[in-house]
């Protein structure tokens, strides 16, 4: 069974492009907040090393700016649902990867208080999804296995089923 | 808290073609800048090139 279908959170249903590669949901808490979730190819002109079947997607999570037309990553929303929204971003991870196989997502917050907040969401459901994925953790421009208690910059997380990883 | 909209079973989600738009406009080119300047410098991690790499 897939770990990201385990996690017991509750979370927001979402809609997505034909491609599955831009998810959006509404935040229902203190406010009403539109979320989105976006997984953009990176290794395009550079591969970084790796073969052509294997693509490196980063992810963009933020609230959705209407204005601008352009995910706000540093926004604070302090909605009272973080639990909810990161099982939903989760939730869209699992869905990425069910229709992107052959894909390894590097993660990068806006802010190092953004990547705190990802490094809260790993370190609690750590143990579960390491049976199901590989996770490195950057730290001063050097790849670790993620370790909780450490500081990252950015994060990288391999799907060990469907990479045979 | 309204949670009228929570869902507790995992559901695959509902196909918006507005966001097929936002797919071509690339909104999110200038957040791969800091994704692409850290790659630049630390690669990717030994043991995934090893197992991937060319």
């Amino acid at each position: 069974m897939n770990i990201l279908n385990k996690m017991k959170f509750e979370k927001y249903p979402t809609q997505s492009n034909a491609n599955k590669s831009i998810f959006s949901f509404t935040s229902i808490g203190r406010n009403v907040i539109e979320k989105r979730v976006q997984f953009t190819q990176i290794n395009d002109i550079e591969n970084y090393g790796l073969p052509k079947h294997i693509t490196l997607y980063n992810l963009a999570f933020g609230d959705w700016n209407e204005e601008s037309g352009d995910i706000d990553d540093f926004a604070r929303s302090n909605n009272g649902d973080t639990e909810i929204v990161l099982a939903t971003v989760a939730n869209t991870v699992r869905e990425f990867w069910h229709y992107h196989p052959d894909s390894l997502l590097f993660i990068t917050g806006s802010t190092s208080e953004r990547n705190r907040l990802y490094q809260i969401a790993i370190s609690k459901n750590l143990n579960e999804l390491l049976k199901e994925a590989t996770i490195y953790g950057l730290t001063n421009y050097y790849w670790e296995e993620y370790s909780i208690g450490n500081n990252y910059d950015a994060f990288l997380i391999i799907n060990k089923r469907n990479l045979l990883y | 808290m309204k949670k009228t909209n929570i869902e507790h079973a995992s559901t695959n989600s509902r196909y918006n073609p507005k966001l097929d738009y936002l797919d071509a406009k690339d909104m999110s080119s200038k957040k791969l800048i800091k994704a692409k300047e850290l790659l630049s410098k630390a690669g990717l991690p030994k043991p995934i090139l090893e197992k991937f790499g060319k």
